[in-house]
């Protein structure tokens, strides 16, 4: 089966057998036709696939006539305070976010670095049904413009974000694996900026990823072997796109992107200005909870994903929101995930809490398991509903299905970006969520099959 | 009925941007074509219409999607991409993009070999096999290649052309020349070749800009404004070049715009004094060439009309020079390819010997010439039409290569179905106008000749 995902949030496929350019091409040229008039902003990360898309996307895009700024190698996030600086009506980000190097896609977004709801990426999905774009004539074509350095105004807007000064009085030593991606193209600045040392893991923008580009606990195996050796004060490792960002503590100890959520949950409501709201997606764990009751704020539950996350966030005046992937909109920053922001975030919380382990001791203790299965597309959504039938529980439509137990909770949804099911489970043990999690993915694969 | 917008056959892809060459088409050819050729280093070169930057766009994805390596030469003459195709080793093939004579709005791919040479038409439906069936070599995510430059294709092919010349003979003339580059790809290295020839050049429409100030077909009728520069003795000779300056047209002294095949007779008799061999041109050209053949005392042989085609025939018969009567000289000295540079080298050369191409002309032996097209229903009764004129006509010599070229001792016709249109294209030659009226009498009572 082809690997390739399209959604209301753009494409991801892998280069060899799923992603067809054809349909890279169509996807942009309905996407020029349903924006507002004027350029469009393309930035992409370090994979070697990344200036092929940008060639079929500048193509699209003039051929649509429509002017193309090209940022270069980018973070999804800079691109969108870009995009938000320069008021234009479209933003593409190129890259494969947390999948490997086989894999690469475009995430849409809308005005100034928006990001697109999911009824309006399905409005895009429908002009592409309908496949019949606009075509300019060869007076009307976009030109391609090629766009100086755009990371400095972002640099300088994440020290007015955080307060600089008392990281930089810390003179702390910063250990990051940027993986090789988008993020090496901001991170020594950023740092240098912060008044931070760093001890750079794969920050060159090669685009050759010494592991998956998701930091996953077991991604920053290198942060935490190197982090003692080096007397760093913390690590962080980012996703390729630099959305993700994900915790180290001085001793090694990897708290995994799944945990960020609540490091940031707590040091922001921490202000007592902050809005007592916050967003969680449905796979988010029971800290959250926890954290919750502590500071006396709202939870409210959503789907899973930047989309759902966003407009829940928008629609509730929430002042943070995010999900388990280690993605987190903090509003006072800027509406994006923005792993670089958060990253200064978290060390603004560590100058004023006493350190990175200090920070992730004072979190309660969660047993979380992530499982994917793969399945086909034709399946996915029958998965789904054997899930739902076979529930034992608090059941919850939720971007998938939440079921809550008395002893924890399992959640199973259909990827927005792979054709996968995701599963995340929590419960009061490692050999119960363990357990927990084998059950779920039964129910799945009597459906999907085990291919 | 009106000429097709699109046409996909063995010359490449050519069509109308905005209408009917979209980036998907585009991209999918470029696909077949690096299917075909690659893996390896594919050059690409340009005219300097508009959608260039589009199109090349689309046709790097397309290359890279295959795993084939594009290099940019940027807006360059066709027979500057081919004759550095040819030279440098390390590539696999090369495309042009450039509809050749064709007005603004459109634009085309030129496939060459390895060898920087037309695909031949068997090589054509190979390739053509590949785009249909659709089945393209895809290259996994981490080995896609990069895209690079090439800066050196205008001065390589501007040194082959000058060496074969007699530089300080021409610089010593003083010549006085006037060129009309129609805004085309010539612009970019006709100037700087009259300078290194030392002669005062006058250009017309040299501006880069793909705005084609005439129709970029170098007809007669489209060269009044280079005549009057003649006719005004502002220069000695007037040269004019299409978008992609492989064809040349020649105003001489006197302010004349020369037929095509007078200026081929004039410029293989350059070619044949200093090096006596065989001579190749096509089916339709002008039986003046049979006479400068036997002044050298050389064989001529012909082929199916077409720049591949002779081409091919060349390199079968080891021929030292060739062409067509629409306006390309062959000179394999260089490269097998029409070039305008050559042509204008080696007339530039005749001058300073102290020659006149008006008189060299006049001195030719009486020739009487008709074209004409043949407007049909649909292309499908070609077919038929030319069946029956090959029983008609048993009487005569039969060629049956390309259509029907018919031979008797008082003249020839030839008539051949267009690629481009649905048309047969008659050609009459004749000693005098009595017996070219006799012949078309015979073709008029086969086919419907408007009167």
């Amino acid at each position: 089966m082809r690997q390739v995902k399209i959604s209301p949030q753009g494409i991801r496929g892998r280069v060899e057998d799923g992603l067809e350019l054809d349909q890279v091409i169509d996807l942009v040229c309905a996407y020029a036709c349903w924006i507002d008039k004027g350029p469009v902003l393309v930035v992409r990360d370090t994979r070697p696939s990344s200036k092929m898309l940008l060639c079929a996307v500048n193509a699209a895009l003039s051929a649509s006539g429509r002017e193309v700024l090209d940022a270069g190698i980018c973070p999804t996030p800079v691109g969108q305070f870009e995009a938000a600086r320069r008021g234009t009506p479209g933003l593409i980000s190129i890259t494969g976010a947390h999948n490997d190097v086989s894999w690469n896609g475009l995430k849409l977004f809308g005005a100034r670095g928006q990001v697109l709801t999911s009824a309006e990426g399905r409005e895009i999905l429908d002009l592409w049904h309908q496949d019949e774009y606009h075509r300019a004539s060869h007076l009307e074509l976009g030109e391609m413009r090629v766009l100086p350095e755009v990371i400095q105004s972002y640099i300088q807007q994440v020290t007015r974000w955080v307060d600089r000064d008392a990281i930089a009085a810390a003179k702390l030593r910063v250990v990051v694996d940027a993986c090789n991606g988008a993020a090496s193209v901001v991170i020594r600045e950023l740092c240098l900026t912060l008044g931070v040392e760093l001890i750079p893991i794969s920050c060159e923008p090669t685009g050759e990823f010494p592991h998956p580009p998701d930091p996953t606990r077991r991604n920053l195996a290198a942060i935490s072997s190197i982090i003692g050796p080096v007397s760093g004060a913390v690590g962080f490792g980012l996703s390729s796109d630099g959305e993700r960002v994900a915790l180290v503590t001085e001793l090694g100890h990897p708290v995994g992107r799944e945990g960020t959520f609540a490091l940031l949950a707590e040091h922001l409501l921490g202000d007592p200005l902050a809005a007592r709201k916050i967003v969680a997606g449905a796979t988010l764990d029971s800290r959250v909870n926890h954290l919750a009751d502590k500071f006396g704020a709202e939870i409210i539950r959503c789907g899973v994903g930047v989309q759902e996350v966003m407009s829940t966030l928008q629609l509730e005046g929430a002042s943070l929101g995010g999900d388990n992937s280690g993605g987190v909109v903090v509003r006072k920053t800027h509406l994006a995930y923005d792993g670089l922001a958060n990253l200064a975030l978290l060390l603004e919380a560590m100058v004023q809490r006493g350190g990175a382990q200090a920070l992730y001791e004072a979190l309660p203790l969660a047993h979380v398991r992530l499982f994917t299965v793969p399945c086909p597309i034709n399946r996915a959504f029958s998965a789904m509903a054997q899930v739902r039938r076979q529930a034992k529980g608090r059941v919850r439509d939720l971007d998938g299905v939440r079921v809550d137990l008395d002893d924890g909770w399992y959640h199973a949804r259909v990827s927005n970006t792979e054709p996968v099911i995701r599963i995340a489970c929590e419960a009061g043990s490692a050999e119960a969520v363990a357990e927990l999690g084998a059950m779920v993915r039964n129910q799945v694969q009597a459906v999907s099959g085990k291919y | 009925m009106h000429s097709l917008r699109l046409k996909i056959s063995v010359s490449g892809v050519r069509g109308i941007v905005g209408e009917t060459l979209t980036p998907q088409l585009l991209i999918r050819f470029a696909q077949a074509y690096g299917t075909y050729v690659g893996p390896g280093k594919v050059l690409i070169g340009r005219d300097t219409r508009t959608s260039g930057p589009m199109v090349s766009q689309a046709v790097c994805a397309g290359l890279l999607a295959v795993g084939c390596q594009p290099i940019e030469a940027g807006i360059a003459p066709t027979p500057t991409i081919q004759y550095r195709c040819a030279t440098r080793t390390d590539t696999c093939g090369a495309i042009v993009i450039t509809a050749s004579h064709n007005p603004e709005e459109w634009n085309a791919l030129k496939l060459l070999t390895g060898e920087g040479l037309f695909l031949s038409r068997l090589q054509s439906n190979e390739l053509l096999g590949i785009y249909h069936q659709g089945a393209f070599r895809r290259a996994h995510g981490a080995q896609i290649p990069k895209l690079s430059q090439d800066t050196g294709a205008l001065s390589a092919h501007l040194r082959a052309v000058l060496s074969q010349v007699d530089l300080p003979l021409i610089k010593g003339a003083d010549l006085t020349v006037a060129a009309d580059c129609v805004n085309g790809a010539g612009a970019v290295i006709t100037p700087r070749f009259f300078e290194e020839l030392g002669c005062k050049a006058s250009i017309l429409h040299g501006e880069p800009s793909g705005r084609f100030a005439r129709p970029p077909e170098p007809l007669p009728k489209n060269l009044t404004a280079l005549r009057e520069l003649v006719k005004g003795g502002a220069a000695t000779v007037g040269f004019a070049q299409d978008a992609d300056a492989d064809r040349l047209a020649v105003v001489d002294e006197g302010g004349r715009a020369i037929d095509g095949d007078l200026m081929l007779a004039l410029l293989i008799d350059r070619v044949l004094r200093r090096t006596p061999g065989p001579v190749v041109v096509n089916l339709s050209t002008s039986n003046l060439i049979d006479h400068v053949a036997a002044t050298h005392k050389v064989p001529l042989y012909r082929s199916p009309v077409g720049e591949a085609n002779v081409v091919e025939e060349m390199l079968a018969q080891g021929a030292v020079v060739g062409g067509e009567g629409s306006g390309g000289l062959i000179y394999p000295a260089i490269h097998h390819c029409r070039d305008s540079l050559i042509g204008m080298a080696l007339l530039l050369e005749y001058l300073a010997q102290g020659g006149n191409i008006a008189n060299w002309v006049d001195a030719l032996p009486a020739r009487v010439r008709r074209s004409e097209k043949i407007p049909l229903s649909s292309t499908s009764v070609a077919r038929s039409l030319l069946f029956t004129l090959r029983h008609e006509l048993k009487d005569a010599a039969l060629d049956l290569r390309d259509g029907v070229k018919a031979t008797w001792p008082e003249g020839w016709l030839h008539v051949r179905a267009s690629n481009t249109e649905p048309v047969l294209r008659l050609i009459l030659e004749a000693e005098d106008q009595t017996a070219l009226d006799g012949l078309r009498q015979r073709v008029e009572e086969i086919l419907p000749l408007t009167p």
